[in-house]
């Protein structure tokens, strides 16, 4: 497989941390570039991860790259990706893909009509727990799915960070629900396997920010499954996912890659021995994502994140936030 | 009225498979069959395997399939390739359809995937003797799938795990005998079986060291029971390779231990870096 000439636009903490050692590891990717508004900042990024150029505008990277990872802040993405996108250049674009379900439609209309491919790094996804949960609760072991519980995050002086663009409305687009509580919403909506038919949100705004600090979601499914799911910039969470089928239970941590613990009660092991801990080999997600996306644009092949799961989240985001009737 | 846990049978001069009906059916009045009710899997243990204990897996088969004429029922045969046998498919075992299971004792084992769907399991073991367990039987025939998952694992935690996770619906040792004939020791207790035929040979059901590698752990079935016992004096291996293999297997285990450790304590030390970078750019950015 030919490397993908990949550049990156925005260097906060996330790429910095995680994108770009994953990028590194990429035996597809050729990292030709990264951009960043502070021109002396990507330089000096591009210098430690040994990239070849560093820019100010992500107009420069046009010509120079196949592919390229947006992390700059939410608000950013769809402008960025749409102008990339017409031009022919894939683009896997950090969560939230968008502020909007509108910016979605745009974006993805900037892709058909560029002839390129459009991804979302719900880089949960491609956790191990999180591969392994959608397993299970596609092989039937837990029944329907009839409860999500899930909960995400806790306070922000703890959170790595460049800048400060989350607590700036006209940035961010939205409070945690948009930063951290999309990745709960995402997964809730993956493992379920269908879009919420009624929507609850409630928010609450801690001094100094603009957007709301803490929220609570309460989804029910078609079928009168329903899922609980908090997100705090505030108080220290579970930050655990709970399936509950018919049949039997399941729960991850968010941030444990290597352990399941299920009980199924249709499972033979389980009747024998009770709820069972599963171990799995321990992978990076973020090498897992870039290699996924490396290798579906260059077969062909169907990203695991859909863009009608991605346009379903930013839905319900929609209707929590008012933009659109809950 | 007595729960009947155990059910000992010698072929008293029938014919084979005459005798293999009436076992069946035995088994199906003591009503050790009901639980095969959607899919059915019967193993067949490959150590010692004979012409007997496929002859035995197939008359259950033949006793399930009149009793529930709708039931999936499949082979197990690791002894044996191809996909069935007297139109009876076999369940395969792959490396890529497993699951790790952490064990009570923080030791994990890959397990089928298969072990997380509802069946029931029959498993059929030729009594042989054996020189890491004595006496070769269920325990060993239920040990061989994890072994199998996980070569080089000790066989102790793989037979206690094959026990606490797959432990059989069903367990029929046979053998033959060189005068009485053919026999069989069933039970719905895996251990039952084992203590059985462990009694029948002359030995105390708790020196085994399959018996012993499981009772660590849990309170095992009661002896007590009295049957009707066939001879089998002379089946079980000498008790010295048996601890001398059982220590070996200690050694090698304590062994690969370590060297995990020493992976992990090395894995460990190269997240420092990483980690301190982190920590300055918390700080620089606060």
């Amino acid at each position: 497989m030919t490397p993908l000439r990949f550049g990156v636009v925005g260097c906060g903490a996330i790429v910095t941390l995680h994108q770009l050692p994953a990028l590194q590891r990429c035996r597809s990717v050729n990292l030709v570039g990264l951009v960043d508004r502070d021109r002396d900042w990507a330089a000096k990024v591009a210098k430690r991860f040994r990239a070849p150029a560093a820019y100010d505008d992500y107009a420069q990277l046009v010509g120079k790259v196949d592919a390229v990872l947006i992390a700059t802040p939410n608000s950013t993405h769809a402008a960025i990706a749409c102008d990339l996108l017409e031009r022919g250049i894939h683009v896997l674009c950090e969560k939230p893909l968008a502020t909007t379900g509108e910016e979605v439609d745009r974006m993805l209309a900037s892709a058909e009509r560029g002839g390129a491919r459009l991804m979302t790094a719900h880089c949960l996804r491609f956790s191990p727990q999180m591969e392994m949960l959608k397993t299970v609760v596609d092989a039937g072991w837990l029944g329907a799915v009839e409860r999500v519980s899930a909960s995400i995050g806790g306070p922000y002086e703890g959170v790595v960070r460049r800048t400060d663009f989350r607590r700036q409305r006209a940035l961010s687009g939205g409070g945690v629900l948009m930063d951290l509580g999309v990745h709960v919403l995402d997964l809730t909506m993956w493992l379920a396997g269908r879009a919420p038919v009624q929507v609850e949100y409630a928010g609450s705004f801690a001094d100094g920010w603009e957007v709301e600090t803490d929220a609570e979601v309460a989804l029910r499914f078609p079928d009168e499954g329903r899922a609980s799911l908090q997100a705090s910039f505030s108080t220290p969470l579970g930050n655990s996912l709970t399936v509950r089928g018919a049949k039997g239970w399941a729960r991850v941590s968010l941030y444990v890659p290597t352990e399941l613990t299920l009980f199924a009660e249709e499972a033979r092991v389980c009747r024998q021995a009770g709820l069972q801990t599963l171990r799995l080999a321990d992978r990076n997600m973020y090498d897992a994502q870039i290699a996924h996306f490396c290798r579906a644009v260059a077969t062909g092949d169907a990203f695991r994140v859909r863009d009608t799961e991605v346009r379903a989240t930013l839905d319900v985001i929609d209707r929590c936030y008012g933009r659109i009737a809950a | 009225m007595t729960e009947t846990r155990l059910l000992t049978l010698e072929q008293d001069g029938w014919d084979r498979a005459a005798r293999l009906r009436d076992l069946a059916g035995r088994i199906g009045e003591l009503e050790w069959l009901d639980g095969a009710v959607a899919r059915a899997v019967i193993h067949v243990g490959s150590a010692g395997r004979c012409t007997l204990a496929v002859e035995t897996a197939m008359a259950i088969v033949a006793a399930l399939r009149e009793r529930a004429p709708g039931l999936r029922i499949e082979l197990l045969d690791l002894a044996k390739a191809g996909n069935e046998r007297h139109g009876v498919p076999h369940v395969t075992l792959d490396h890529d359809r497993t699951v790790v299971v952490r064990g009570p004792r923080g030791a994990a084992v890959q397990v089928p995937a298969l072990w997380f769907e509802p069946f029931f399991l029959v498993t059929v073991a030729a009594v042989h003797p054996d020189s890491r367990w004595r006496i070769g039987g269920v325990l060993q025939a239920q040990a061989e799938v994890l072994a199998f998952l996980n070569p080089g694992a000790p066989a102790g935690l793989l037979l206690a795990e094959a026990h606490r996770l797959g432990a059989s619906d069903l367990a029929i040792a046979c053998g033959s005998h060189s005068t009485t004939g053919d026999w069989w020791i069933a039970s719905p207790s895996d251990v039952l079986v084992e203590g059985a035929v462990a009694r029948s040979a002359g030995l105390d059901p708790r020196e085994l060291p399959g018996v012993r590698a499981i009772a660590r752990h849990e309170l095992v079935s009661s002896w007590e029971a009295e049957h009707a016992a066939p001879d089998l004096r002379g089946v079980a291996a000498g008790p010295v390779a048996a601890a001398i293999l059982a220590a070996r297997e200690r050694g090698a285990a304590a062994g690969r231990r370590t060297l995990e450790d020493v992976g992990l304590v090395t894995r460990n030390l190269r997240k420092v870096p990483q980690a301190l970078r982190r920590r300055l750019a918390a700080r620089r950015s606060a």
